[in-house]
């Protein structure tokens, strides 16, 4: 006899529809898949037969074909062990294929029958709802993720067992339907563990972080071993605005088909930080792979990519991030698929300012030579630093600062006034397809970021007497921008645009 | 008819042959046509390269080549002004290649000598030293090494005077090649590049303190800005001895060891020990005019600024704690007083006056 059964699989960040459908024929007993499936799905041929086995079902000895279509496109995964038991064994005639009709199958199985939890069913249920489908059984791991979308009857099973009696058995306990979860009850509760209030002293470099995160700037810091440049880069999601439900949809999305999905909550709702170690390839950061899985990039949409010690990072790897750092997208092509990932972040980099790090102490002499120190700063080629809006030097902390109590300023503070100014940035960008100063056109510039006569002199002053190359005209006068939403102000004045010039080091004479 | 002068210009090109080697050679030879000769022939030994290399019409290719390069070359058989006359005979010169104005060398002029890598203070003593000097138009002669001569060379472009950077190696190679830009500057500043060495030759460790020497012979005084304690400024100091020039040695504190190698001179010779760039001009016969400190009226938040950088270079943060003055409005305040030149920002996000 035959049967068919819905399931899903995931192309990218969307999902699609994936029939499933069981032969069972008289013959020699065998199990053949068939439909381009990758060794995951042809190793549930084990899997299948044991878990219907320990769950105390019969295992049809004869001829079972598995067909998985559109037989023309590569699945992947363990995800279809469920759709293909149950398939099994409708068409053996153990369950009425037509209650399962109108449902849809994901969970890959475990020896003992138990369901376990899989990547991407966030992306697979919106897909599930686009299409018209009201009913899904996903695995019991998988459903706090599943809550979040509303207009579904999602079903969450703990083993195989519970899914066949819920159709066998009347009498039989029913499944579990999926509460929908509340997104604003469980955004409110801060999981962060860093907070500005324990950052004492590093008054530039936080001033620079609060405007970072104000204009959507990308900055790098730099300063010796030691400094703290870590610990502020972790504070600076605690002062970004919180996530919108749809902004946190997008990037769980990515989170769900990477597999680095929480379970607890099923939803991001802090700003994600990704701090790839300077040894990851150009693949790991950009994405890619056999399968087009997101990178690092992608996975800090929305949030924050850290990259500790900028120049020991490969030229090669810095250089393919420049092309998603300007559109906010990543596009992945590889031979069975292309895929275009989100990746819209803030880039905060961090680094010595010189191979040794002792570079302008006052404690320690530096030990390296001024071709040293050329190589190394030269790694960051001028591409990728005009993508760079504020530069700051971190200072070595003493150990007064270290030892006293005082608590500074909270980031809950800092991110009233960074929701004030983001509000500012709204109201005046509305319509025009952008969000923050940092990503404003020189056509904007003009219009937005006019300047009075008095800093005009002064911008021109500054190019003259400290020696500011000329990428820096654009940098300072976004920058300016953002202090001046920051500080509430309609235009920008002169004491913005003094403030901004601090934030080009590199530009100076810095070698 | 090839000059004495073209064969000896050809010669100063050929690898094996210094200053030295030549000089000795003419006792037997006389003239450098001979010379010439006595290598072909193989009378003197040079390798089997060089002996093919100056057969066919090697001299006028040089000339060409130097040309092409405008590159000048000036030689005991040119006139020359006293100060290089006198160049000439303290290094037993026979040659020098230069590019720029030569005539510059007559004009009073201090060497400035240290470390290829000096801290802030070094720089900042440098730069200060460096621009009374120059404004006072005296001529400042360096090296074009990275550190205390670059500090030396820039800031004599910035002021729009003339400097003389004498290499270690051939125009061809210059060292560091980053410093290739600061050295056009140099020319189009009006000033002067200068080195015994043929464009070919590369820089070599042992060229830098027979650079040195050139330095110490052209300039009036040789000013020792920072330097650590093994450093090749040492060898400029002992041939300024050896020619009898002035020697000037800034101070530093004890315990700066970017600055070991001067406190160790200064134990050594402590009446060369300068203060004020006022003793170089006035020991140089010339005016030392006080710069009409055109400090611009300050409101009262950049005083509160000011008062507290005065007593010594203040971090950033340190200033936040003493002037109560929020970070936003305190770094637009030190832009301000940056760009008229009231305060200095240092490496590491420090501050002085």
């Amino acid at each position: 006899m035959l049967a068919k059964i819905k399931s899903f699989g995931l192309s990218g960040l969307d999902g699609y529809e994936i029939d499933v459908e069981a032969d069972i024929n008289a013959g020699l007993p065998g199990y053949d898949v068939v439909g381009l499936a990758d060794t995951a799905i042809k190793e549930s041929k084990e899997r299948v037969k044991s878990a219907i086995k320990n769950s105390g079902l019969d295992y049809p000895i004869v001829k079972i074909t598995i067909n998985l279509a559109p037989a023309d496109t590569k699945k992947e995964g363990p995800v279809y062990d469920l759709p293909i038991a149950i398939a099994i064994l409708a068409a053996k005639g153990d369950i009425d294929q037509n209650k399962i009709g109108e449902f849809a199958f994901l969970g890959e199985l475990s020896l003992d029958g138990s369901l376990r939890k899989v990547r991407g069913v966030m992306p697979i249920l919106i897909t599930t709802k686009q299409l018209g489908y009201k009913k899904i059984i996903i695995p019991d791991a998988n459903k706090k993720e599943a809550s979040f979308i509303d207009g579904l009857e999602v079903y969450a099973a703990k083993n195989l067992r519970d899914v066949v009696d819920f159709f066998v058995k009347s009498d039989a306990p029913k499944l579990e339907l999926v509460e929908p979860s509340k997104f604003d009850s469980i955004k409110s509760i801060n999981k962060y563990k860093s907070d500005f209030k324990y950052v004492s002293g590093q008054y530039v470099a936080k001033r620079a972080l609060e405007i970072a995160a104000a204009g959507g700037h990308n900055i790098i810091m730099i300063g010796p071993p030691g400094s703290g440049k870590t610990m502020m880069a972790k504070c600076l999601p605690t002062i970004l605005p919180d996530l919108s439900f749809d902004e946190a949809l997008e990037t769980t999305k990515i989170h769900s088909i990477a597999g680095v999905l929480d379970g607890k909550d099923g939803i991001i709702t802090n700003r994600p930080i990704r701090s790839p170690h300077h040894t990851a390839s150009a693949v790991a950061l950009t994405g890619g792979g056999k399968n087009a899985r997101p990178g690092e990039i992608s996975l800090a949409h929305n949030g924050v990519l850290f990259l500790d010690e900028l120049p020991e990072y490969g030229r090669y790897v810095l250089e393919t991030m420049r092309q998603p750092i300007e559109d906010g997208v990543i596009t992945v092509a590889r031979q069975a698929i292309t895929v275009e990932y989100p990746a819209r972040f803030i880039l905060l980099a961090s680094m010595n300012p010189c191979p040794c790090g002792h570079r302008g102490s006052k404690t320690t002499q530096c030990r390296c030579s001024a071709s040293a120190i050329h190589k190394y700063l030269s790694k960051l080629s001028g591409p990728l630093m005009d993508r760079i809006d504020l530069h700051v030097e971190v200072g070595a902390i003493s150990y007064n600062d270290l030892a006293s109590d005082n608590l500074a300023e909270s980031s809950e503070q800092i991110k009233k006034r960074v929701n004030a100014a983001r509000m500012l940035q709204r109201e005046r960008l509305e319509g025009t397809g952008i969000y923050s100063n940092s990503s404003l056109t020189t056509k904007q510039l003009k219009n937005f970021c006019k300047l009075n006569k008095e800093s005009e002199q002064l911008l021109a002053n500054a190019f003259s007497k400290l020696s500011l190359s000329a990428r820096a005209h654009s940098k300072i006068l976004k920058v300016a921008r953002t202090i001046a939403d920051l500080d509430g102000s309609k235009d920008i004045q002169t004491k913005h645009i003094s403030e901004a010039i601090q934030y080009r080091t590199l530009d100076t004479n810095f070698i | 008819m090839i000059t004495q002068r073209e064969y000896l210009i050809a010669l100063a090109t050929i690898e094996e042959m210094t200053s030295n080697k030549v000089n000795s050679l003419l006792k037997t030879y006389i003239e450098p046509s001979k010379i010439f000769g006595a290598i072909i022939s193989g009378e003197v030994a040079t390798s089997e390269q060089t002996k093919k290399m100056i057969q066919n019409n090697y001299v006028q290719k040089v000339l060409k080549r130097l040309e092409q390069k405008k590159i000048s070359v000036v030689t005991i058989y040119d006139d020359m002004g006293e100060r290089l006359k006198d160049v000439f005979m303290q290094c037993g010169l026979l040659w020098l290649f230069y590019i720029g104005d030569l005539n510059i060398v007559e004009q009073k002029s201090i060497a400035i000598v240290g470390s290829r890598k000096p801290d802030e203070y070094g720089k900042k003593i440098c730069t200060d030293f460096t621009s009374v000097l120059a404004t006072a138009g005296v001529v400042i002669v360096s090296g074009l090494a990275t550190g205390i001569d670059s500090v030396a060379h820039k800031v004599c472009i910035e002021n729009n005077s003339k400097t003389i950077a004498v290499l270690g190696g051939g125009f061809d190679n210059i060292y560091p090649v980053f410093n290739k830009g600061l050295a056009e500057q140099i020319v189009d500043a009006g000033g002067l590049l200068i080195t015994e060495y043929a464009p070919h030759i590369k820089c070599e460790a042992y060229h830098f303190p027979l650079r040195n020497r050139i330095m110490a012979a052209i300039a009036d005084g040789v000013f020792v800005a920072q330097m650590g304690e093994k450093s090749g400024a040492l060898h400029t100091k002992n041939y300024a001895i050896d020619f009898g020039k002035n020697i000037y040695i800034a101070v530093a504190d004890s315990y700066r060891t970017a600055s070991q190698g001067n406190l160790n001179l200064i134990e050594e010779m402590p009446q060369c020990v300068v203060t004020n760039p006022a003793r170089i001009l006035l020991e140089l016969g010339l005016e030392f005019e006080k710069k009409e400190q055109q400090m611009r009226i300050l409101n009262e938040q950049e005083q509160t600024v000011v008062d507290n950088i005065k007593d010594g270079e203040k971090h950033f943060d340190e200033l936040v704690e003493l002037t109560k003055i929020v970070p936003a409005t305190l770094l637009s305040l030190l832009t301000g007083l940056k760009i008229d030149g009231i305060v200095v920002q240092l490496a590491g996000n420090y501050w002085c006056l």
